[in-house]
């Protein structure tokens, strides 16, 4: 190994254990002891990393420089206070990895296997995510070029050129969101420069944060080798390989996306029929910033903002109607919805339109139900011709037999967000400004890519039985 | 119907680690063992990562847009955008089409040498600056 790469990683590592103290802070200042819950540690790294992404957004906005003091500076003073004012700071995640240590004892050939071979998989995946070189127009065109641009501009910025050329725009997909290459940026900027190396390994933190989220949620519903198999699962699935692994010319946001939309969907089932608290934010949190990262994070925020509508709805007889909790409640919502919101005004502002219109829908003019007809043909035909995805199918069948058969409580909202997320990509390729065959075929692998989590999630709860929800809320902590 | 999900997660996760490992067990370790970070070492980095930096460091632009021509991979051209980023470049499929527009001021050519010597003749007392080259390729710049 050359002493190069040795660097890369030694600052992957480090990099990765500012953005889970600068997440843990948050937590902290945030929800004090609500935040000392194993879900919230496992959480942290990826709530650091997005913050601060979205910090360099807001510098962008003040014409603040972007430089590792500016960006790193407030947190280590507000972590300081926090450390005098209460002695919690990071003493915490110590005993709580002990503990979890020790629970490691007693464990059978199959879970010790398996945890083992998570943790290599994990180690290689950081090595390999450095080392991979980037490929092809994706990392070129569209997040790689978006990182770097931002960099150089130290802002938000679309270059002008590419706005007023359609192929240009269409190219390097000028209407994509901005936060996947605003969080390599915040890798380049505490780096001191542009280092492509951590376009990809940004996925490292994401893979950490989604295998230990689900590892803690998991544990005390679903036993000790389901969760082990669950969390093995997530982190070695084929359909990751090319992100983690090998080589890829596509879906470099789609694996932080993918993620995202599990540690969202984890804090929803965790409020869920719960009064909103830690999680219900976070859950809204997650989801907002999923519809930054990519255009398919958009329908996963609505449907999630409607999931969490529904259960405070549900829960509205065990508390008292409080008009300010309400409008507490929807300033929050407007809150996390901000840079959603900046997208779309940057976007009107700069006159730069969106591949997806609605008047693309005659653009073959064939009629609705053939054209749907025709893109669950090709889904299909993707499918089937490729081995990988029959697992991940016969997972998402199996998983909705299983919440139907035992009418799971938990699983249910979670087959909800899977089922409206799936028909959004189906009826979105009416939209399409692209041949529908060549579309369908280019993108099928990233669109089953970023419901993979959610599936995993949704088998392995599904047979979760009602009275473990009752002691859920207990034994997450 | 639980003991079907047990039995199907878990032999999706052998079939997950079997599959993996087939991956682990190819050539790929030697890759990181000999050649160390390759972010900026492959054909879409080294070649005109080092033709970018020499563009910059001698300022043979001076900051003028430049049309570029890639012969043999367009992806070539994406690369290239990338690492002379923020100077615009103005792609082109082939010399032909770049030559053809009068306000080409500087080319940037990627290709072979045979092909490079061959389209020369197309710009007839231009000058031509070689930027980089590897095995069979080799990347120049050609002014007014």
């Amino acid at each position: 190994m050359s002493f190069e790469l040795a660097g890369l990683i030694a600052f992957m590592l480090a990099f990765s254990l500012i953005c889970y103290g600068v997440g843990r802070l948050i937590l902290l200042l945030l929800f004090a002891k609500s935040a000392q819950t194993s879900v919230a540690h496992a959480l942290a790294p990826v709530i650091g990393l997005m913050v601060m992404a979205l910090q360099l957004w807001l510098y962008g906005l003040l014409r603040i420089p972007w430089s590792r003091w500016w960006l790193l500076l407030p947190w280590a003073v507000l972590g300081i206070l926090e450390w005098h004012s209460s002695g919690r700071g990071l003493t915490k995640p110590w005993l709580s990895w002990r503990k979890a240590w020790n629970k490691f004892k007693g464990w059978g050939y199959f879970e010790t296997v398996l945890v083992v071979a998570t943790l290599i998989l994990a180690a290689i995946f950081l090595v390999f995510m450095v080392q991979q070189s980037l490929v092809g127009a994706d990392a070129f065109a569209v997040w790689a070029y978006k990182a770097k641009a931002f960099f150089v501009h130290q802002a938000v910025y679309v270059d002008p050129h590419l706005i007023d050329n359609l192929n240009n725009a269409r190219f390097h997909h000028i209407d994509y969101p901005p936060l996947f290459p605003l969080m390599a940026d915040v890798a380049y900027v505490i780096w001191g420069s542009v280092n492509e190396a951590f376009l990809k390994a940004l996925n490292f933190i994401f893979l950490v944060s989604g295998a230990t989220s689900l590892a803690v949620f998991l544990r005390p519903l679903s036993g000790r080798v389901l969760t082990v198999t669950a969390v093995f699962l997530l982190v070695s699935l084929p359909q990751f390989h090319h992100i983690l692994f090998i080589n890829t010319n596509m879906g470099y946001a789609d694996y932080a996306l993918a993620i995202t939309m599990l540690l969202a969907a984890i804090c929803l089932l965790i409020s869920w029929g719960q009064r909103p608290g830690i999680n219900w934010l976070l859950a809204l949190f997650f989801a907002a910033m999923a519809s930054v990262i990519k255009n398919e994070g958009l329908p996963f925020f609505i449907v999630v903002v409607a999931l969490l509508a529904l259960s405070w709805w549900q829960q509205r007889r065990q508390f008292k109607f409080r008009p300010k909790r309400v409008a507490a409640n929807l300033g929050i919502l407007i809150l996390v919805a901000l840079p959603l919101l900046a997208w779309t005004y940057y976007k009107s502002r700069h006159g730069i339109v969106a591949d997806f219109q609605f008047n693309n829908i005659n653009l073959t003019g064939e009629s609705v139900l053939t054209k749907l007809g025709r893109i669950t043909g090709l889904l299909v035909l993707y499918v089937k011709t490729n081995p990988i995805y029959h697992w991940q199918i016969w997972a998402a069948i199996l998983g909705i037999l299983a919440t139907v058969w035992y009418r799971s409580r938990l699983a249910w909202p979670l087959l909800a967000i899977v089922a409206f997320q799936s028909i959004f990509y189906v009826t979105s390729f009416l939209f399409s400004p692209y041949e529908l065959r060549f579309h369908v075929l280019s993108s099928a692998d990233r669109l089953l890519l970023q419901l993979a989590p959610l599936t995993i999630l949704l088998l392995a709860i599904s047979i979760v039985q009602v009275r473990k929800l009752k002691v859920k809320a207990s034994t997450t902590r | 119907m639980k003991t079907i999900i047990k039995i199907f997660l878990c032999v999706w996760a052998v079939v997950s680690l079997i599959l993996i490992g087939e991956q682990i067990l190819d050539i790929r370790w030697q890759l990181v063992r000999e050649t160390g970070p390759s972010t900026v070492q492959d054909y879409s980095g080294d070649l005109f990562n080092r033709a970018a930096r020499r563009i910059k460091r001698e300022q043979l632009l001076n900051g003028q847009p430049v049309a570029i021509a890639i012969e043999d991979d367009g992806l070539g051209a994406v690369a290239i955008t990338y690492w002379l980023y923020p100077l615009r470049l103005i792609p082109y499929g082939t010399l032909d089409e770049a030559a053809a527009d009068t306000s080409t001021q500087a080319l940037i050519f990627a290709g072979n040498r045979e092909a490079l010597q061959a389209r020369q003749m197309v710009f007839p007392g231009w000058r031509v600056t070689e930027l980089a080259e590897d095995n069979d390729r080799v990347v120049v710049i050609i002014q007014k």
